[in-house]
């Protein structure tokens, strides 16, 4: 099966200071690929590149290829505004917009020009960040009343009204309550059939339970990567193993 | 010793506390005597006629009317240049730029540039300038804007006002948290659209801030505008843009200065410095207000 | 599903890029505004350096320079004032049009003096006031009231000093003259307060508290600290403070054209009426025909005009950010600034 993205010896630097460190992999369609690491470990540097997002940090610079269906990223002339829609993003701390959740939903259709059959885009991306039985009564409240947990998905929704093809989320159940962390991942293996998911976790017990695939990023190198059972199990390196156990974080 | 210390600091200490209540004392007794000689001569009447001719009696309508008209071209003039400028600071240029911090400088002289020059300038390039090319390319060298009328006032009152207006919405866009433009870009969205979308939507409050304090600043300068098209007894309302106007300011100053019979006048007077006064306090006020609210908002982030 | 071809080349936004480059071009608008202004008023006052007709009437020198030649106006055994008079007349109206620019520069600087003299004291001391002592309500009070106190028309602060300001101080003083630079001064100085006030507070409220608590921690009182500790800390802001005042009194032009008496003199004296280069273009304009060696000198002041205040606007400014330097990573964060994140800055 061909990699819908790939990374090879790819390598980022904020100014001087490394971030990644000649990264080679690559993420299949429709698995769930784990990321865990600690903390400045290049996860978010990882996720951000993906989708060209670092290229609004002044200082970013990368060497290396990044393809995504093939084409190198960086060095090909693409509309980096599209590209976002295709690999939607979710942030760790919710970031409702101001309005109505109807208007949070619609943004992203309008601004890409295609804003039409909204009602049904709207409930369909509501039930599949599990938010619809929620809200469904309640689609012109301002997005601000909503909880922390029911914000996230919200976001998960936004992200989803883009139709992408891929799926970066950045450490998305951070600061949430476990129900909500829950659902989130409920919704994630119910998303696989049609996306694929990239997950940064900083929580090791998520990967175990969400990735079909896991990697472990240290001080922005790739240490491992490979089957989720087979990391938690039987890791390659002792680090992987050192870190999953709890021997250092 | 310490005593003598401590009465030492407590001497200067009250001093500085005077000054404060001076400064309080001289804003009080210069709204108070306006507004207590003012008062008795302000009528519905007063604010809707016309002036007779000798100034001293009839009503300062053509004045509110010529400010207001006044105030509108220039409002409609730097707003969208100001929240552009603004946009261009805060959202488009590398803040390290050369260009930035030429553009930042510029603002801050053109702050400082006396009324009185503004003026000049006025007459030098949009009367004489802008206008005598109009008049040369489209009206056959005729004699139609080349001359001082509403609209190069407005334009002269408009550069004066910029810097108001950029800072103020400057201060608007600041204020939008970082991530929500973080969403919208990850989103899909291009910079305008993140600024369009998200960042202006937001700043509305300060971009009228903005606009109110440059309205109340062109209502009440009059250096600007004496060249540049206020005249003090017309029989006409203006209504084209090559027409004069009135103007609260100039008739204050016209009549305290040259009117005939001072003590005539001077019901007259009062009244039309406190029409100006209010309208200008009400402005000011209304921009605090929508400003503290906005600062209040930030604080809750 | 959007096909990769999508993803290669641009979507054609033109309504976009129309307003970007109406945006991008906007910031070459302001410098060029503060470019054309000076530019536009040179323009005008160019004749006086290049034209031979301007030339038979007045020079640069010979504005400069006294002027032998008008003695037949002074009584026998003249004064130095009379005589002063004489030498450097500003008479642009008359059948022999003279324009020597003495007078109004003595004018403009006695008026400033007097309204520094009154206002600089004033308003830092309230500065002080409102930022080493005064509690939080009064301080809520106190700055928005020097606020009105900007925003007053300066055509109604000279309405109030011929009104009201002259007959009073003509009567407290016993004053000849009714308009002078005394009362002038006191109307200019109403306002310069707020401007000397809000540059000269922001400086001594930027100040970190540690300095202050570090001075009581040694012992001294409120009045030390303040004025040891926090007044020579802001004192590049106090200063920048006093130089924006004194911008602002000499290009203001109502206020003085108001109250001033409108007559050139060489006198120093305080209590007689005088003349400001800014109330001279104003008063004077009207009447001088275009392209008259009159309307041409007066550009010339205007553009002498801005090239002062632009120097002082720049000197101020330059020790307004020498201030914020100077405490930055050592001040307090104040509540409007965001606090930094872990994020590095996002570009514009």
């Amino acid at each position: 099966m061909k990699p819908i993205l790939k990374l090879d010896r790819f390598s980022a630097w904020y100014g001087d200071a490394p971030a990644l460190r000649d990264v080679s992999l690559g993420v299949y369609p429709n698995e769930i690929l784990g990321v865990i690491g600690p903390a400045g470990g290049g996860k978010t540097t990882f996720l951000r590149s993906l989708n060209r997002m670092n290229d609004l940090v002044l200082n970013f610079r990368m060497d290396g290829t990044l393809a995504y269906h093939a084409i190198d990223l960086y060095r090909s002339a693409i509309d980096i505004a599209t590209l976002r829609r295709r690999l939607g993003m979710v942030f760790a701390v919710p970031v409702p917009l101001p309005g109505s959740i109807t208007h949070n939903l619609a943004l992203g259709p309008r601004m890409g020009g295609a804003a039409d059959d909204l009602q049904a885009r709207i409930e369909k991306s509501l039930r599949a960040a599990y938010l619809w039985e929620e809200v469904k009564d309640r689609l012109d409240l301002s997005a601000l009343s909503l909880s922390g947990g029911q914000q996230q998905r919200l976001c998960l929704a936004r992200t989803l009204m883009l139709e992408p093809e891929v799926l970066l989320l950045d450490e998305p159940c951070s600061g949430l309550d476990p129900i909500s962390t829950a659902k989130i991942e409920e919704a994630l293996q119910a998303l696989k059939k049609d996306v694929t998911v990239i997950l940064v976790t900083n929580n090791v017990m998520q990967a175990s339970r969400v990735a079909d695939r896991t990697a472990f990023f240290l001080q922005g190198k790739l240490v491992e990567v490979g089957p989720t059972s087979q990391i938690f199990v039987n890791p390659k390196e002792k680090v992987t193993h050192d870190y999953i156990s709890g021997r250092f974080g | 010793m310490t005593r003598w210390i401590k009465i030492i600091a407590a001497f200067f200490t009250s001093l500085t506390g005077l000054a404060c209540f001076l400064i309080l004392l001289i804003l009080g007794v210069i709204v108070g005597d306006i507004l207590v000689h003012g008062w008795p001569h302000l009528s519905w009447e007063f604010v809707s006629t016309a002036p007779s001719a000798d100034l001293a009696h009839g009503g300062i309508f053509p004045a509110i009317f010529g400010t207001v008209a006044l105030v509108l071209i220039m409002t409609i003039l730097v707003v969208p240049l100001g929240v552009a400028a603004a946009v261009y600071l805060h959202e488009y240029a590398r803040q390290d730029s050369k260009l930035v911090h030429l553009v930042r400088l510029a603002l801050q002289n053109l702050a400082g540039v006396p009324a009185i020059v503004f003026g000049l300038f006025g007459l030098g390039l949009f009367v004489r300038f802008c206008g005598g090319s109009i008049d040369d390319l489209l009206f056959g060298g005729k004699l139609t804007i080349g001359q001082p009328c509403i609209l190069w006032a407005a334009s002269t009152l408009a550069v004066l006002t910029l810097p108001t207006v950029v800072v103020a919405t400057e201060e608007a866009l600041r204020a939008v948290p970082r991530n929500y433009r973080e969403a919208a870009y990850a989103m899909g969205a291009t910079r305008w659209q993140v600024v369009r979308y998200v960042v202006l939507p937001q700043s509305v409050s300060g971009i009228l801030t903005g606009g109110i304090l440059a309205i109340s600043r062109g209502t009440g300068d009059v250096a600007p505008i004496l060249f540049t098209g206020a005249a003090y007894y017309l029989a006409h309302l203006p209504t084209k843009l090559n027409d004069q106007f009135m103007t609260l300011g100039y008739h204050t100053y016209v009549l305290t200065t040259q009117s005939p019979d001072v003590e005539a006048t001077k019901p007259v007077l009062y009244s039309t410095a406190l029409v100006l006064l209010v309208l200008t306090f009400a402005l000011n006020f209304a921009a605090v207000l929508i400003r503290s609210k906005i600062r209040r908002k930030l604080r809750q982030t | 599903m959007p096909t990769d071809s999508q993803l290669l080349g641009h979507r054609p936004r033109y309504v976009e890029k129309s307003i970007e480059l109406f945006i991008r071009s906007s910031g070459f608008i302001v410098i060029g505004s503060l470019v054309l202004i000076f530019v536009f008023v040179a323009k005008e006052a160019l004749p006086l350096l290049t034209s031979s007709t301007v030339h038979e009437e007045v020079t640069i020198p010979s504005m400069l320079l006294p002027r032998t030649d008008n003695t037949e106006s002074l009584p026998p055994d003249p004064t130095l004032g009379q005589k002063m008079d004489a030498w450097f007349p500003w008479q642009p109206v008359s059948t022999k049009p003279k324009y020597s620019l003495l007078p109004l520069v003595i004018g403009t600087l006695k008026v400033t003096f007097v309204a520094l003299l009154i206002a600089i004291p004033i308003a830092i001391a309230a500065a002080i006031f409102t930022s080493e002592f005064a509690p939080q309500g009064v301080r809520e009070f106190i700055k928005p009231a020097v606020e009105i106190l900007a925003g007053i028309p300066s055509v109604v602060v000279g309405f109030f000093a011929l009104m009201v300001l002259a007959t009073f101080l003509q009567d407290t003083f016993g004053l000849l003259m009714r308009l002078n630079a005394i009362t002038a001064g006191v109307a200019l100085s109403l306002a310069v307060i707020p401007i000397v006030y809000t540059v000269a507070e922001d400086a001594l409220s930027a100040v970190p508290q540690t300095f202050r608590d570090g001075s009581h921690a040694l012992g001294a009182n409120r009045w030390q600290t303040a004025w040891r500790v926090a007044m020579p800390a802001a004192m590049p802001g106090v200063f920048a403070a006093c130089v924006l005042g004194a911008g602002r009194a000499i290009g203001e032009t109502m206020i003085v054209l108001m109250s001033s008496g409108n007559a050139a003199t060489c006198s120093f004296d305080p209590t007689e009426s005088f003349r400001t280069f800014s109330a001279t273009i104003a008063a004077e304009l009207g009447d001088a025909p275009h392209g008259s060696p009159h309307y041409h000198v007066l550009f010339f002041i205007g553009a002498f005009l801005f090239i002062i205040t632009f120097v002082l606007n720049m000197i101020g400014h330059w020790y307004v950010a020498r201030v914020r330097d100077r405490l930055a990573g050592k001040a307090k964060r104040k509540m409007t600034d965001p606090t930094p994140e872990a994020v590095p800055e996002l570009e514009g």
